[in-house]
């Protein structure tokens, strides 16, 4: 006799996959098939790619070993994966600083336009992208990953909210914080400086 | 391009997985499952040996575990707070018009604006304000116990929102902010708040249309949404009194917003609260001085026992916890950046 497991088709909702992995552990796997690349680029962003393998691979073990707890209500686990994977990059925050910096030299340039009346120039894309890590790197722990699971990952306040286990509001007045100071980090010096 | 679109920008294309990395993590997960009994333990995960056959993990997982243990709380609040209109025990700071309840504070705090003298500042003059936020470190911002850190931020913001300015290394910067165009979301100009009519079915109107579908969305309804809007724009503005005054008695006629009647100490200084708690433990405060109902900080605080399920169970939040307070420091109109009234 063979026993096959049954492999998850598309219709089947995250939900779905883990509450038949109670039973049946193995159906798990279909979650990863979904999911994996996404947290593993979440992390990647976050740490670079030598911490976010370890990350994103501890990120699904936990999930299995939490699946009785996953509320069958959610459909999209996607959230909830995220919020896993965030809680183990919070313990590299200075991995996070390092990769900050990394950044910062380096990669796709970020141009940014200025209100034409306010100002004459623009920042070069070098200063731009000094001035994001560096706001990036200022910003409380709480804030930074409420911003950049919606900048990097894509979710939106509520699912950040289920993601981080924490109040919609909560979640909506850190995004805001958090955008003030990545707009207030972005603007040009003026040519006149105050001193005081 | 607003301040998204430029983070995504900089976070550069997906970093994509090299397939031995993948297949490295399917075949550790695939091990777990195979090793796992019918029904899942529910104890604790980081008792069981993770096989995943790389470096540095035994050690990572450890680590958090004993933090939480040694940690202890050093904030906790001492206060005696009660729904609306449970004064009964509850010594309150006002020596005269004690509030009764919510209703009482926002019109008190609506009288007490009106009666405030106050001149419409020129777009080329400044709102000065410096607040000082103490709040939780650590990966949900959830406080269990410390550490917490403690931040004064000062700024002045034109009132045409044209500029900023800040210290910088101990210089003070004067900035152009984006353009205002660009700037999606969730920052209003000041005259788009000051110029509201001074209504509070008005001001309501136009925060739950600001919001749109997103309260929708929130679990905890979508007057929670309302409330955290509202706490901000009287956070991040000095207004004019009757529009101040509007957005007071719009919070009186949100669901579930309470009075903390009790003598929260908040930097040495008394304060009354309207507050709301979110999704049964989380109490959001906006603290009133007592007397003159003038906005002095906001703070949120554990009202009941919490654990985090979302993560891998690492924190608790112990009922009576300070999650976060700010103070207002000062707030001022002023002429001229590095003015501070």
């Amino acid at each position: 006799m063979t026993v096959v497991a049954e492999t998850a088709d598309a219709t089947e909702s995250d939900a779905e996959v883990i509450g038949r992995a109670v039973r049946q552990p193995e159906a798990f796997a279909a979650l990863f098939d979904r999911h994996y690349r996404r947290i593993f680029a979440y992390a990647a962003r976050r740490l670079g790619a030598g911490i976010a393998e370890d990350v994103a691979a501890e990120t699904f073990l936990i999930a299995f070993d939490r699946r009785d707890r996953y509320d069958l209500g959610r459909a999209d686990a996607g959230p909830w994966l995220y919020g896993i994977a965030a809680n183990l990059i919070a313990r590299h925050d200075r991995a996070e600083a390092r990769h900050l910096r990394a950044l910062a030299r380096s990669g796709e340039a970020v141009a940014i336009e200025f209100d034409a009346d306010a100002v004459a120039g623009r920042l070069d894309a070098t200063a731009v992208r000094g001035r994001l890590a560096e706001a990036l790197a200022a910003l409380p722990a709480a804030e930074r990953e409420v911003l950049l699971l919606v900048a990097w990952a894509g979710l939106n306040g509520p699912d950040v909210a289920v993601a981080l286990d924490i109040p919609a509001g909560t979640a909506r007045s850190r995004l805001h914080r958090a955008r003030t100071q990545m707009r207030a980090a972005l603007m040009i010096e003026d040519d006149t400086e105050t001193e005081q | 391009m607003d301040d998204l679109e430029m983070l995504r920008a900089f976070g550069g294309p997906d970093p994509v997985p090299d397939p031995a990395v993948e297949a490295r993590a399917r075949t550790a997960l695939l091990t777990r499952t195979m090793a796992a009994p019918l029904t899942p333990a529910t104890g604790d995960v980081r008792q069981q040996p993770l096989t995943v056959p790389r470096r540095r993990w035994g050690r990572r997982i450890a680590v958090p575990v004993a933090a939480a243990v040694v940690v202890v709380a050093t904030l906790v609040v001492i206060e005696n707070a009660g729904p609306v209109g449970g004064g009964g025990g509850v010594v309150s700071v006002l020596p005269a018009a004690r509030p009764a309840n919510a209703a009482d504070v926002v019109q008190h705090a609506a009288n007490a604006a009106a009666g405030r003298s106050f001149t419409m500042p020129r777009p080329d003059q400044w709102m000065y304000l410096e607040t000082r936020t103490t709040s939780g470190r650590g990966p949900g911002g959830f406080v269990a116990g410390g550490p917490y850190e403690t931040e004064t931020a000062r700024a002045w913001f034109r009132i045409d929102g044209r500029q900023i300015a800040r210290y910088r290394n101990g210089k003070l910067v004067t900035r152009p902010t984006m353009s205002p165009v660009e700037v999606k979301g969730d920052t209003y100009r000041y005259a788009q708040i000051a110029r509201l009519p001074a209504d509070p079915d008005a001001v309501l109107a136009w925060v739950r249309k600001d919001l749109g579908p997103l309260a929708a969305g929130a679990r905890d309804g979508a007057d929670q949404l309302v409330f955290t809007t509202i706490n901000g724009i009287l956070r991040n503005y000095l207004l004019p009194p009757p529009v101040e005054a509007a957005f007071f008695q719009a919070l009186g006629r949100l669901s579930r917003v309470t009075l903390v009647p009790g003598a929260i100490n908040l930097d040495g200084r008394p304060a009354i609260a309207l507050a709301r708690v979110q999704e049964g433990w989380l109490r959001d405060e906006i603290l009133l001085d007592p007397q003159t109902y003038r906005l002095i900080g906001e703070r949120s605080v554990a009202v009941a026992d919490h654990t985090g399920t979302s993560d891998d169970g690492r924190w608790t939040v112990r009922k009576g916890t300070v999650q976060r307070y700010e103070v207002r420091v000062a707030a001022a109109i002023v002429d001229r950046p590095g003015q501070t009234g």
